[in-house]
């Protein structure tokens, strides 16, 4: 019970951590340079991209603490771990270690 | 309570306030700007003209296009200074000069007339009063007037125009001003008042020549009425950031005190230390 409870807030962790993870890539290395090396301003696509970017990062942020419950991170991991969301690519780190966590607790 | 003013708590206590201070106050700051993209409208459509140039201030991007209203004296002309601006080789309709579609350039050229108005806090805006095929014999404006219009940015903001086309430029209608000067330009769409006409130098040798058309704005706008949805979001995401970080202050004075306890008596009682415990074993 407490395996599939973990399992389930582990998946769900995962999954958001790399849709934050592109969603930010492609922001910072697409986006960003898009609208402001290249000139082109804030774009209707742009803009929606922020906008989306905007619904999946606080989810990302309950899954994170979701999942920080369940493995009784302190705090000071939980905002590590939260964080890394905001960093291009550093979230896919984030991600591994998490994961490698989760399967030694599991074993 | 004692325990929760404990020295070494007060460092975490102030940064809570503090992070959940500064996350409302983004949060407030990004509902500030999903609404300040556009200017404010009043219930007929029209924006008070304060609200839409500011004097000494750049013309705001979300005050294109708006339609205002404002009221002045025509700047007298001269010796030396006709206080009018005449833009010639332009078409009537604005748009036009803006990436035409090649081939589909057959609109009549005339010349754009722009007059100075001497507003009544003393500063001074360009009007583009209208266009007109023979500029000589079109009146020089006078007296006080009440002119609906919409703004328009200086030509020199990063508009791809026509090539060879002299530009109406905040800069120019500086130089033909005695005051300080608004940043854009009002093309206007009526006016009302008691503007007495100067007879033209040649005289009025062509019935229709001295028509003076209205022109069509280069940028026409819209008032958006919708909000920005992105900075919304970001409201929200700021209130839960503040909600996030008081949840991680409860938790932190929460495993402390169940800290203490765990010191103080060998046997905790309530089911929220209970609760606290192994999650503080397995933290430390």
């Amino acid at each position: 019970m407490e395996n599939s409870q973990l399992q389930r807030a582990w998946t769900i962790y995962r999954n958001l951590a790399l849709l934050v993870g592109v969603a930010l890539a492609v922001l910072t290395f697409i986006a960003l340079p898009y609208e402001y090396l290249l000139g082109h301003g804030k774009t209707a696509l742009t803009t929606a991209a922020w906008t989306a970017h905007g619904w999946i990062f606080p989810i990302y942020l309950l899954a994170t603490l979701n999942l920080a419950g369940k493995l009784k991170w302190p705090v000071g991991k939980t905002l590590v771990i939260m964080l890394a969301g905001t960093v291009p690519l550093m979230s896919f780190v984030a991600e591994r270690r998490v994961s490698k966590e989760v399967a030694t607790t599991q074993s | 309570m004692k325990r929760l003013l404990a020295p070494r708590l007060l460092g975490t206590h102030a940064l809570a306030i503090l992070g959940i201070a500064l996350c409302l106050l983004l949060s407030s700051w990004q509902w500030h700007r999903a609404h300040t993209a556009r200017p404010a409208a009043a219930s007929n459509g029209i924006a008070k003209f304060e609200d839409l140039s500011p004097l000494r201030a750049y013309l705001p991007e979300s005050a294109i296009g708006i339609q205002t209203r404002v009221s002045g004296r025509w700047q007298e002309p001269r010796p030396g200074n006709p206080a009018r601006i005449i833009l010639r080789d332009r078409p009537a309709d604005g748009s036009l000069l803006v990436s035409p579609v090649a081939g589909d350039y057959d609109a009549p050229l005339g010349s754009w007339i722009v007059d100075l108005l001497v507003l009544d806090d003393g500063s001074t805006l360009g009007v583009v009063r209208g266009w007109s095929l023979h500029p000589s014999t079109v009146p020089v404006a006078r007296g006080r007037v009440t002119i609906s219009g919409v703004m328009q940015p200086s030509e020199d903001s990063g508009l791809r125009k026509l090539p060879a086309i002299s530009l109406l430029t905040t800069s120019i209608i500086t130089q033909h001003a005695h005051s300080a000067v608004h940043d854009g330009y009002l093309v206007a769409k009526s006016s009302v008042g008691h503007a007495q006409s100067l007879g033209g130098t040649s005289g009025v040798t062509q019935p229709h020549a001295s028509i003076l058309l209205t022109v069509s704005p280069i940028i026409k706008g819209t008032v958006h009425q919708s909000l920005h949805w992105r900075n919304v979001v970001y409201t929200a995401n700021w209130i839960l950031f503040a909600f996030i970080v008081l949840y991680m202050w409860i938790r932190i004075v929460r495993d402390d005190l169940g800290r203490d306890e765990k010191v103080d008596e060998l046997e905790p009682d309530s089911s929220t230390r209970k609760k606290a415990q192994p999650a503080q074993s397995k933290t430390d």
